[in-house]
This record gives structure tokens, C-alpha cells and sequence, in this order.
């Protein structure tokens, strides 16, 4: 537990904890907790949950300029050490903001059905995993207990946000954001296939603040650009190493799932950390013994 | 009126990793001096207030302090009065 800021603890998610420091600050804890197919693992992969807030953390210091963010600091605590960080509170606004560049998941499966993602008509004849002619924002409800999040229309997202003028700006903000970070992502031999932002109003000035995590590969799909091959799935790259060895294992994807052995924990580890590696330019162990983010 | 003079003191807070601290630290093997350790790095700013008294000039400086120069989320300062500038 954490041995220096009194804190109180507000929420555990599947994979991160949430606790407040004060009525301005929260501490968001990335642990080791992998999840797979929805169900979180009982084995934990090592430094998972350093490689998540070292990647946040780069990426909110390399878009401050595009959109101010809530990352404060990170605290001197060694039971926290490079997977903790210190974030101003703000009014969360209740969508996920998802933006996509191909044909996945979600909106995979709305094109198929309708010919286009939440009343946003896309060409025909894509395929899956086609990169689309722009990025597009698709928000979502935040779902909570397990149910998968939902694709809302523009009158929602709107009512949603609360104002017009604020879904456009927030809608500007997060196609801006994708575009850099794609940019990033292909220099780095990624596909930056789709990510989920989450925005707020910083008190009390009410401006607009990047919130949660940021372009993870928990919070966004990264692909292997060397493998590309749309007209179907492609490989999570930092996933599907996992995702093969359980589909294998026979397991049904219900909870519990099994326990995982040690070169699987060995190879989704390296996965994580060639991710973060490619993504910051610099490498894991400067991070983790220096707290160095960047080459 | 007279001029007061203080000195702001901005440390990062207690609990927040002060990268300028470690990176102090990480230089010390370079000089080969041990026994040296929980370095915190900081700012400190000299000011002169013009006001009828000290409490009001204190005032002043305290409001300076709390929002300007510190960002109270993530710094702790403190006013002091300033008998000599350090140059």
C-alpha cells in the first residue's frame, strides 16, 4: 500500500485504481493486471502497469501543446514506483472519446450492419481493418459492470458533453490528437488503428483537460505496420501473443481465466515493452531505474 | 508607504517526485561524494512590497505566492521577510 500521502481509496477497475489525495488531486495507479477477452487474468505481467503510465506520460508531455491534460506529477513512493500518477481533479464528461482511422472492432461490426458508424456514412466496399478516408470520432457510453460500451449519434454526444460548441471543441481536440499520434505511431513502425480519449472541465476556470490515460495500448489498438494486411483481423501488438496461447489453451473466456505460464508472462512482458520502447524512443530500464521517459 | 522585502520559497510538496532532486543525486557519483541524499529542488524569489505596514505588505506577498508564483497542487511555499537580497 501506499506509504506516503494519506489517500482515499475511490475505485478498482479491471486493470487500474483510483484513489483521491485531496479535494483537488487523485492518484491513478496502473497495477500489473492484464485483461484478456474481457476477464482480468489471474497472473499478473511484470511492469505492465509502469509501461502503461510511462507511455502516459509521454505522450501528455509530447501533446500539452495541442490539449492541456491533468497529469500533475508522480509520487516518491517505491510501492508506486513509475506506475502512479498525480492528476488534477475535473468534471469528467461522461462519453469515451473514440477515434478511428480503420475499420475495427465496434465499428467494424456497425458498417457491416448499416453501412456506416453511428449515423456517420462511411464509402462502401471497405474492408475490415481498411484505413478509412479520414478519422472519425465515434463516442460511446461509459458502461459500467462489464457491458461494452455503446455507440451514441451526434444529438447524443451533444447532450452528453451538454453544449454544441463544446462536442465541437472536443471533437477538434481529439482528431487533432489522433492525427499527431498516428503520425507518431507510424514513425515507430505502429498503426495506431483506433484510440479512446476521455475529457473533462478542470475546476474552476471549466476549460477543457485530457483526463484518464492516454494512447496506452489498453485505451488504444496498436498494430505491427510491417504486418498490415487488411480484409481481415489484424494482431494486437501487444496482445495477441496472449490471445493466441489462451485461445489454445482451450479456455472459454468465462471467468476464472487460467493462470499463465511463465514464457507467456515472458513474451506479453516483451510485447508491452517493445511498445513502449518503439513509441518514447528510449528504453524501459532508463525509465524504471531513472524514471526517464524519452531517448 | 514603505517597502517591504521578502523571499518567496516554491518546493515541489512532499510526496511528489522532484526530477531535478534525483538528477541532482545521479550526479553526485560524478563527484564521488557519498552521504548525500533526499536533495529537493526549488525556487526562491525576492520581492519588495510597497505598503502601509508589514502585516499588509505580507498580505501582498502571501497572495503572490499562493497564486502566482506556486502552483498549490503540486508545490508547498512559504514568505519570509528579507534582510538582506542574496546579491
Amino acid at each position: 500500500m501506499l506509504s506516503t500521502e494519506p489517500r482515499t481509496y475511490l475505485r478498482r477497475g479491471k486493470v487500474r485504481d483510483l484513489y483521491a489525495l485531496d479535494d483537488e488531486r487523485l492518484l491513478l495507479v496502473a497495477s500489473d493486471r492484464v485483461s484478456a477477452f474481457d476477464v482480468v487474468l489471474p497472473t499478473p505481467i511484470p511492469d505492465k502497469g509502469a509501461v502503461l503510465t510511462g507511455l502516459s506520460r509521454a505522450w501528455f508531455a509530447a501533446t500539452a501543446d495541442i490539449v492541456p491534460n491533468h497529469l500533475l506529477g508522480v509520487p516518491d513512493d517505491p510501492d508506486v514506483r513509475g506506475r502512479a500518477m498525480i492528476c488534477r481533479r475535473a468534471r469528467v464528461l461522461p462519453v469515451e472519446v473514440i477515434v478511428r482511422g480503420y475499420l475495427s472492432g465496434n465499428g467494424w461490426a456497425a458498417y457491416r450492419e448499416r453501412g456506416g458508424i453511428a449515423g456517420q456514412r462511411l464509402p462502401a466496399g471497405l474492408r475490415e481493418s481498411d484505413r478509412l478516408p479520414e478519422p472519425i470520432v465515434t463516442p460511446s457510453t461509459k458502461e459500467e459492470g462489464g457491458r461494452h460500451d455503446e455507440l451514441v449519434d451526434d444529438a447524443t454526444f451533444v447532450r452528453l458533453v451538454g453544449s454544441t460548441a463544446l462536442a465541437d471543441e472536443v471533437r477538434a481536440a481529439a482528431l487533432t490528437l489522433y492525427r499527431f499520434a498516428a503520425a507518431r505511431a507510424a514513425a515507430a513502425g505502429l498503426i495506431l488503428a483506433d484510440t479512446k480519449f476521455e475529457f473533462g472541465l478542470g475546476e474552476p476556470d471549466g476549460r477543457l483537460l485530457l483526463v484518464d490515460e492516454l494512447l496506452t495500448p489498453d485505451s488504444s489498438r496498436y498494430w505491427d505496420a510491417a504486418a498490415y494486411a487488411p480484409g481481415g483481423p489484424q494482431a494486437s501488438f501487444d496482445k495477441q501473443y496472449l490471445r493466441d496461447w489462451l485461445d489454445a489453451s482451450g479456455w472459454d473466456h468465462r471467468p476464472p481465466g487460467p493462470e499463465l505460464p511463465a514464457e507467456v508472462v515472458a513474451g506479453t512482458r516483451g510485447r508491452y515493452v517493445e511498445a513502449f520502447e518503439r513509441l518514447t524512443g528510449g528504453r524501459f530500464e532508463r525509465y524504471r531505474q531513472e524514471d526517464h521517459v524519452g531517448p | 508607504m514603505s517597502a517591504y522585502r521578502f523571499v518567496v520559497s516554491v518546493m515541489p510538496r512532499a510526496g511528489i517526485l522532484d526530477p531535478q532532486g534525483r538528477a541532482v543525486e545521479g550526479g553526485l557519483g560524478h563527484l564521488d561524494v557519498s552521504g548525500v541524499h533526499d536533495v529537493r529542488v526549488g525556487r526562491r524569489v525576492e520581492l519588495a512590497v510597497d505598503a502601509a505596514d508589514a502585516g499588509a505588505a505580507r498580505a501582498v506577498a502571501e497572495r503572490l505566492a499562493a497564486e502566482l508564483l506556486a502552483n498549490p497542487l503540486i508545490e508547498a511555499w512559504r514568505v519570509e521577510p528579507l534582510e538582506e537580497p542574496v546579491v
